[in-house]
């Protein structure tokens, strides 16, 4: 569907038009907000929020950016006004040692998707807030650095410092969590040997 | 060498995308519904609002220009008459300008039963708004 077209529709007093915009959306936006806020009950709401700024303000959305940046700008902007929150510290207090093996059951290393998820979840979640959001918002909807600078209010050339950066200590905790997996799965074998 | 180095990173790249991919949230069912129904409802209260108060002020000054107006000229037709039966002096008289303080006085009355009738009336308008709404609903 044009988008444009959409817009335009909206704008005319179509209000149901603008449904399109909330079902195509709606993941990507509960997800950039979910990864700002860490609460499913703060980011259904700032998503709510978002969505009502973005309708209220559909009127000053110019066709040079996409659509989805334009309105993930507004659900970065609302999540960080809500959370009050710091992104872009450099905070890598959390200890990798913190991250939980995966559970016993698949000592095959080949993920369900749920445990998979699960897993890059828990990596995201102990990685800083600015890191998680950046590889969330490069590598999910594929979208260009350019576009990641527009979202976040970040320059490009810091934009991709920090994500060379955040993909490094993504592998890193991931190397890290499948170690322990490992080490785990192993000394379960050796126990049961050993009986 | 460049080009295994390439391939390799491509692959990495396709392996974060695809993990990071999987760790996607989903919004809850009724997410959709809840800002549709509150973008509607903002809409409807907004046109309502919209509609009401500038046809209430284009009221209140056709109604002051009306009910002046024909003052005004049943004054000027009193004033003519006078002037052409009684002459110029009966103009000066108190008799005169009793009758155009008694002719402007019922004006006026009138226009402030106008006045107040129109400002009853957004009253209640307004007491029945927010019911009408939940009608909607």
């Amino acid at each position: 569907m044009d988008e444009l077209l959409c817009v335009q529709q909206v704008l005319s007093g179509n209000t149901s038009a603008f449904a399109y915009f909330v079902e195509t959306y709606q993941d990507m936006a509960m997800t950039i907000a979910l990864r700002i806020c860490g609460n499913r009950q703060d980011a259904e709401d700032i998503v709510q929020e978002s969505y009502l700024k973005a309708f209220r303000n559909l009127h000053s959305f110019r066709s040079d950016s996409k659509f989805s940046t334009w309105l993930y700008r507004i659900v970065y902007n609302t999540a960080v006004t809500h959370t009050h929150a710091r992104i872009w510290t450099t905070d890598y207090g959390k200890e990798a040692e913190e991250v939980p093996a995966l559970s016993d059951d698949n000592p095959e290393l080949q993920m369900e998707e749920a445990e998979k998820k699960e897993m890059v979840s828990k990596i995201l979640d102990q990685m800083a807030t600015g890191d998680a959001l950046l590889l969330t918002l490069y590598y999910m909807e594929d979208h260009s650095v350019k576009e990641v600078a527009q979202i976040t209010g970040l320059n490009e050339s810091n934009v991709k410092v920090k994500l060379f950066r955040a993909r490094k200590v993504f592998k890193e905790r991931l190397f890290h969590y499948l170690r322990r997996d490992r080490k785990g799965c192993c000394e379960e074998i050796e126990m049961k040997n050993g009986r | 060498m460049g080009d295994k180095n390439i391939k390799n990173k491509l692959q990495e790249d396709e392996l974060m995308r695809g993990l990071i991919r999987s760790g996607k949230t989903q919004a809850p069912e009724n997410l959709k519904y809840r800002i549709m129904q509150q973008i509607q409802t903002e809409q409807a209260l907004k046109r309502g609002q919209e509609s009401v108060p500038p046809k209430r002020q284009e009221n209140i000054l056709g109604e002051f220009k009306t009910i002046f107006g024909i003052m005004y000229a049943v004054l000027a037709a009193i004033a003519a008459g006078a002037l052409f039966l009684k002459g110029k002096e009966f103009l000066l008289s108190f008799q005169f300008w009793n009758i155009v303080i008694v002719v402007a006085s019922v004006f006026s009355i009138f226009w402030m039963i106008t006045r107040l009738d129109s400002y009853l009336r957004g009253k209640k308008e307004k007491k029945l708004l927010p019911k009408k709404d939940k009608a909607g609903e």
